[in-house]
């Protein structure tokens, strides 16, 4: 599809992409980090698994990228280029469906009481609290969103691409939640054993949001709406 | 974006508010440790069971360890290790030690410390080792650390 874009719109198109590949590389590192530092903290693993999921759009952005240049074929007479939707409407199902999950467990814990243990770890012959080094990796989780996020929205919205708008926007998720599940191993660390579960059950919450306002979005597309305003809060 | 920046400030001063306890991280919501220094009593349950010699003489130093480092005199109850479980969950113990199973169906619900020392019969591996409450962290903090030295020292 590329090819009958205007040049403006190509050279857009393929600092998204630069951006896209990026993230990818910047985010495989905080979830390598996150999981090496992660203890028993429901709203670190939370955290942990957001994380993972915001590679989905980066990816799904540069799948369809690749598929939507292919020429029609004699089974897809009008082309890929609307492999995109359909690229949209898996991120976010999977984003949905996370959501919810992590939200019922989070909620379980919450109600069973659940006391979490940060111990404490030894490293390097140093002893010290695990939470610490949960703290320490969390705030790194935090930086690359906020410079990625920063530079993919305004991009988004000069293409009015909805799969680069989502990930802008669960970039921005990204960092509140490290910031919520530093709160939560703090809240820990200060003796209120609920702060963690507490701090999980917002991220989940952000999660689910998000999700749902991805799939409102794209099923309207999918069945031929109205095209929806990247900014809509009502699809 | 100013929704943002205020979210941000909002976290940076729960932030701030927070580090400024720090001293008191982390802390115990049951209260653990500062019951054992308050009170001058730990109450510890002993698992009965094959920890051998060597298994009863490390277990013994930690329980010396403890009672160095808190100044608390140990009241120590010997039972079957799902009954101290029970007792330690609902917060009426401080402290078990003894063998634990590397598959035993507690290790989820409890908080178990660096072995005190291996055991192998056969094939079977047992640690002896210092289970506490879920959740205690200041407590837990204080017997992990006592736990690795009595290991080291053997």
């Amino acid at each position: 599809m590329s090819e009958r874009l205007p040049p403006p719109v190509r050279a857009e198109l393929a600092a998204a992409t630069r951006l896209e590949r990026l993230t990818l590389w910047w985010m495989a590192s905080v979830v390598g980090v996150m999981a090496v530092a992660m203890g028993s903290s429901q709203a670190m693993r939370t955290a942990w698994i957001e994380d993972i999921l915001s590679l989905v759009p980066a990816i799904v952005f540069l799948v369809a990228r690749r598929i939507e240049r292919r020429p029609p074929t004699r089974r897809f007479p009008f082309g890929f280029d609307r492999v995109n939707s359909l690229a949209f409407l898996i991120s976010a199902v999977a984003l949905a469906a996370v959501g919810a999950v992590l939200a019922l467990e989070s909620a379980l814990s919450l109600v069973r009481a659940e006391h979490p243990t940060i111990a404490p770890v030894t490293l390097f012959g140093a002893t010290f609290w695990q939470g610490w080094l949960m703290i320490a990796a969390l705030g790194y989780s935090v930086v690359p969103p906020v410079l990625l996020g920063r530079a993919k929205l305004p991009c988004a919205r000069r293409l009015q691409d909805k799969v680069l708008h989502t990930d802008a926007m669960m970039q921005r998720a990204d960092w509140q939640t490290g910031l919520a599940g530093i709160v939560g191993v703090l809240g820990v660390g200060l003796g209120f054993w609920w702060a963690d579960a507490a701090a999980a059950i917002l991220i989940s919450a952000s999660i689910l949001h998000d999700g749902v306002r991805a799939l409102r979005i794209s099923a309207a597309e999918l069945i031929d709406g109205a095209p929806r305003d990247l900014e809509a809060s009502r699809s | 974006m100013d929704k943002a920046r205020s979210r941000f400030r909002t976290a940076g001063a729960a932030l701030l508010l927070a580090l400024a306890g720090c001293g008191s991280i982390p802390a115990d919501p049951e209260r653990t440790l500062e019951r054992v220094l308050s009170t001058g009593q730990m109450r510890i349950g002993v698992i009965a069971g094959e920890a051998g010699p060597a298994g009863a003489a490390r277990r013994a130093a930690l329980v010396r360890a403890l009672a160095g480092a808190t100044g608390a005199q140990p009241l120590q109850r010997r039972d079957a290790a799902d009954a101290l479980f029970v007792v330690l969950e609902g917060g009426a113990l401080d402290l078990v030690i003894g063998p634990i199973d590397a598959q035993s169906p507690w290790r989820r619900r409890v908080t178990v410390l660096p072995p005190l020392i291996r055991l192998r019969r056969g094939t079977i591996v047992t640690d002896v080792a210092a289970v506490a409450r879920n959740g205690e962290n200041r407590w837990i903090d204080l017997v992990y650390r006592q736990s690795r030295r009595v290991a080291a020292a053997g």
